[in-house]
């Protein structure tokens, strides 16, 4: 009996694996991917990017629909490691700094004879989803391509007005928002958590999350096993009961609460570059 | 192109109102939420609110028209502030920060979900009409917060009664990619931008009948058209921001005060 059964277990797991396989649902590529993505923190072999992989990914941002087909969006490609490091603070591969951008279409209306006088508000959020859309679009060619990827709004930090100088952006109406680091990871990693439970996707209309929600979803982020966590997350040994707190208490990167006397660096930097509007 | 993933990408295209009445199962939209929310975002605060609807009158009211499904991406830092006051903190949010990092996220999680629906053989359409017109509707449709939650965008989702003609083209260097610095455009750029925005495929669908109406370029309808509109189309948008606390400088200076 017991030489029979120890036969027999190999070949039926096998079997049922492949009935399984055969009859399950397989993921579409395209969603593997997007499971897939995950930030590279900083830590990229100094293997180079090749051009013929920069170029599927760029390929890929140009393909990311935009409002109106118009692209208000332009995308500086930074290899200089160098200069990645004064613009971002992290070295990579390739950095590729998406700018909200209509100054192309300003020139554009100019060469006719008009003008193109959009609304401030739209000028700015328009524009954002169109560098948005874009980004994202890299960010998963290069991981569908096997490159790791970070995204940084680390340019809205500190001197906010570098990447004018650094990469001569138009003074007007151009406006850095996000960076897309590409390279090789030094270190395996696992993609974090997001929350997908109440508070976030709602079902007809918003619903204000009650007490219970509300503790249910701090106690989710605090599960480090779960990857909710960064690998490196010490709210515990700094004292904290729950990671969000801990973020709150500093890393909130929202920064300081708001005060029209002491505006974010990047507000000023709004009111120079031309995003202002009446309210 | 051999990689699917690539392939899906280039195959996304947008589904201008021609939706059919075939609904998109429920595997198939929680599977496209999933991979929406995997969106990368900043410090994983997640600031952004997706609101579902498939109820068609709510579409017409919110955005003219319909399609099986409809997800509203709104900016919302009311979530983290409600968790933060439960613990007794505060969440304070810049507005500015929170104004272009957070439609910046949204913008990611929103791409996420074309692209997965892509992936699943969905059509879908990605519009900023919940920025034009009478912009509060929002609040009082969706139920949203009065304050620290505003809606950015909305995705379409369905299958469409017929594929476009023409994929549309777009610019790529010369146009949006500068190498190692921007480059600044002369007289012979733009004429260049010009002519390539001129080819078939480029405003197909947007106009496809620029020549017949006497415009020397397509980018001229444009801008006498939409793109000249687009002035004062979205008239209402900056106090719905301010009555939810997008209240900045940049906001003040038109004032000038």
């Amino acid at each position: 009996m017991t030489s029979d059964a120890s036969i027999w277990p190999g070949p039926l797991t096998a079997l049922c694996k492949m009935v399984r396989c055969l009859t399950m649902k397989q993921p579409h590529p395209a969603l593997t991917v997007i499971h897939a993505q995950r930030s590279t923190h900083g830590d990229f072999t100094p293997e180079p990017l090749p051009e013929v992989d920069l170029t599927t990914i760029l390929e890929a941002a140009c393909r990311a629909p935009s409002a109106s087909n118009r692209q208000a969006w332009s995308v500086i490609v930074v290899e200089d490691h160098a200069v990645m490091k004064e613009l971002l603070g992290y070295q990579a591969a390739a950095a590729l700094v998406f700018c909200n951008d209509t100054t192309r279409l300003d020139d554009l209306a100019q060469a006719l004879g008009t003008d193109y006088p959009l609304n401030p508000t739209s000028r700015l959020t328009t524009g954002i989803f169109d560098v948005g859309c874009a980004a994202q679009n890299a960010a998963l060619a290069a991981t569908a391509l096997g490159w790791g990827t970070l995204f940084t709004n680390g340019l809205h930090r500190g001197d906010v007005r570098r990447a004018w100088r650094i990469l001569g952006l138009p003074e007007r109406h151009c406006l850095p928002v996000i960076a897309l680091l590409l390279g090789r990871p030094a270190h395996e990693g696992r993609p974090k958590m997001r929350w997908s439970g109440p508070g976030l996707v709602h079902r007809s209309t918003y619903q204000r999350m009650k007490p219970e929600q509300i503790q249910e979803h701090i106690e989710a982020l605090d599960r480090c096993d779960q990857g909710f966590c960064a690998d490196n997350d010490d709210h515990a040994a700094r004292g904290f009961a729950h990671r969000i707190e801990a973020y709150f208490a500093g890393a909130g990167r929202g920064g300081p609460a708001h005060d029209l006397h002491h505006p974010h660096p990047l507000d000023l930097v709004l009111v120079e570059t031309g995003f202002t509007w009446k309210a | 192109m051999d990689n699917p993933t690539l392939a899906t990408l280039h195959a996304v295209h947008s589904t201008h109102g021609n939706f059919s009445d075939t609904p998109v199962s429920s595997d198939d939209l929680e599977a496209i939420l999933a991979a929406s929310v995997r969106a990368p975002n900043a410090g994983n605060a997640q600031n952004y609110a997706i609101i579902v609807s498939q109820d068609p009158a709510l579409m017409k009211e919110v955005c003219g028209f319909q399609a099986p499904v409809m997800l509203v991406y709104c900016v919302d830092t009311q979530r983290n502030k409600d968790l933060a006051q439960h613990l007794g903190l505060a969440y304070g949010c810049d507005p500015a920060w929170m104004l272009v990092t957070g439609v910046t996220d949204t913008a990611l999680a929103a791409q996420n979900a074309v692209v997965a629906a892509r992936g699943l053989g969905i059509d879908s359409l990605i519009s900023n009409g919940v920025q034009r017109g009478d912009v509060r509707r929002f609040w009082r449709l969706l139920d949203l917060p009065p304050a620290n939650c505003f809606p950015v965008l909305a995705v379409f989702l369905g299958y469409a009664t017929a594929t476009p003609e023409h994929r549309k083209g777009r610019l790529a260097d010369g146009g949006v990619i500068h190498r190692g610095r921007y480059q600044q455009r002369d007289a012979v750029a733009c004429e260049r931008i010009l002519a390539e925005t001129d080819a078939e495929a480029f405003g197909a669908s947007v106009f496809a009948d620029w020549r017949a109406k006497g415009h020397a370029h397509y980018l001229e309808a444009f801008f006498k058209g939409p793109g000249g509109r687009a002035a004062t189309m979205y008239g209402n948008l900056a106090p719905a921001l301010r009555a939810s606390g997008i209240d900045i400088r940049s906001c003040e200076v038109a004032h000038g005060t």
